[in-house]
C-alpha cells in the first residue's frame, strides 16, 4: 500500500516534471507536504539542499530519499522508477504518434509554457524564504551569495557554493 | 554506439552534473559532437526533451539511446543517467536521517539554503526579464498571475494550475495591437 501511494506520487511528479529542475520545486512541495504529509517543511528544506549538492535533476533527488525514508530499499527503486518511468511512457507515446519528425509544435508549446514555468519558478522561492528570513545572519548570507553568482566559477559550478554556504552556516549557527 | 557504451556515456556525464536538466543536455550534446552526431537532429532532440513532462536528463537519455540502439539502448542508457543520483542519495539517506536532529546538520542545510534561494532568485529574475518584461511580453502576466493566484490563494494542484496557465497562454491572441 506504501509502495502503491509512493508509485502514485511520484507518477505525478514525473509528468510535472518540466525540465525536472527548481520549477518542479512547487509541484513536489505541494504532493510530499501538503497532499501526502510526508515531509514537514523543514524536512522539504533538508531533502532541496540535498538534491542540490548532489548530481541528478531535483525530481530525482527527491524520490529516492523520500522512497527510502518511507519504505527503505524498495521505496526507493519505486519511488525513483516511477519519477522517470511515467513520463517516459508520455513520451514514447507522443514519438509514436508524431514519428519524431522535426516538429514546429514543441515551438510552440515551449512558448506557452513559459507564463508557467516563471511562476513555478517564482513560487519555488516560497519554501525557502522560512531559511532566509529566519536571522540577519541568514539574510546577509542570501546576499553573499547573490554576490558571489556574479563570478563564473560560482555560476558554472553552483554546487561549490552551496557547499561553501553549508560551511558558513555550520560557523554561525552550531 | 551499443548499449553498454550508451550506458558508460550517460553514467559519466550524470556522475559529473550537478542540478540536472539544461546541463546534462549541453554534456550530452558536447559528448554527441564527438561522435559526429547530426547537429539539426540534436536541435530536434534538445526541443522535444526539453518540451515534453519528465526532467531533461532522463528524456535526453532515451531519445539518444533509442536513436543509436532501440529499446534496449534507451533503456540502458537511462539507467545510466539515473544510476548515480540514486546512488549517491541512498549513500547519504540512512546517515542524514540517523543525525536529523543534530544542529551541526541542521546548520548545514541552512547555510546551504540561503545560496540556493539566491540561485533561483538568479533565475526568477532572468525568467521575469525574458518572459514577462519587454514589447508584446507584457500579456504574459496575465497566464502568469493566473498561475500564482491559483496555486497560493486556491492551493489548486500545481499539475492543474500548470494546465491552465499553458491553456490561457494557448487561447491569447499572438498580437494585441492595442497594448503594445
Amino acid at each position: 500500500m506504501d509502495l502503491l501511494k509512493l508509485a502514485f506520487a511520484f507518477a505525478q511528479v514525473g509528468i510535472g516534471a518540466f525540465g525536472g529542475g527548481i520549477s518542479t520545486i512547487p509541484l513536489i512541495e505541494h504532493i510530499l507536504v501538503n497532499r501526502y504529509g510526508w515531509l514537514t517543511p523543514q524536512a522539504f528544506g533538508e531533502v532541496l539542499a540535498i538534491a542540490q549538492v548532489t548530481p541528478g535533476p531535483i525530481a530525482v533527488n527527491a524520490a529516492t530519499f523520500v522512497g527510502y525514508r518511507n519504505a527503505g530499499l524498495a521505496g526507493a527503486f519505486i519511488a525513483t522508477f516511477a519519477v522517470v518511468a511515467t513520463p517516459l511512457l508520455l513520451l514514447i507515446v507522443v514519438c509514436a504518434l508524431l514519428k519524431c519528425g522535426p516538429q514546429s509544435w514543441t515551438d510552440r508549446f515551449r512558448t506557452a509554457l513559459r507564463p508557467t514555468v516563471a511562476a513555478l519558478l517564482t513560487l519555488a522561492l516560497l519554501p525557502l524564504g522560512r531559511s532566509v528570513l529566519a536571522s540577519p545572519a541568514s539574510g546577509l548570507l542570501f546576499a553573499a551569495a547573490l554576490g558571489a553568482f556574479r563570478l563564473r566559477f560560482f555560476r558554472d559550478n553552483p554546487p561549490a557554493l552551496f557547499l561553501l554556504a553549508g560551511l558558513v552556516g555550520l560557523v554561525l549557527w552550531r | 554506439m551499443n548499449p553498454f557504451e550508451l550506458f558508460m556515456m550517460f553514467l559519466k556525464i550524470s556522475s559529473v552534473t550537478f542540478g540536472g536538466g539544461i546541463a546534462i543536455l549541453a554534456m550530452a550534446r558536447t559528448e554527441l559532437r564527438k561522435r559526429a552526431f547530426p547537429e539539426e537532429e540534436m536541435a530536434d532532440l534538445a526541443a522535444l526533451a526539453t518540451a515534453m513532462p519528465g526532467p531533461i536528463a532522463t528524456s535526453t537519455a532515451w531519445l539518444v539511446g533509442r536513436r543509436y540502439a532501440g529499446f534496449r539502448g534507451a533503456a540502458a542508457a537511462v539507467t545510466g543517467v539515473v544510476l548515480p543520483p540514486f546512488v549517491a542519495i541512498l549513500a547519504l539517506a540512512g546517515w542524514v536521517l540517523r543525525h536529523q536532529d543534530s544542529t551541526a546538520l541542521t546548520s548545514f542545510f541552512r547555510g546551504v539554503l540561503c545560496a540556493v534561494a539566491a540561485l533561483i532568485a538568479m533565475l526568477v529574475w532572468q525568467e521575469i526579464r525574458r518572459t514577462l518584461i519587454g514589447k508584446g511580453r507584457w500579456v504574459n502576466w496575465i497566464p502568469y498571475a493566473l498561475v500564482v493566484g491559483l496555486i497560493l490563494a486556491f492551493g489548486l494542484h500545481p499539475l492543474a494550475a500548470m494546465a491552465c496557465g499553458v491553456a490561457l497562454k494557448c487561447l491569447m491572441p499572438e498580437r494585441w495591437p492595442w497594448i503594445s
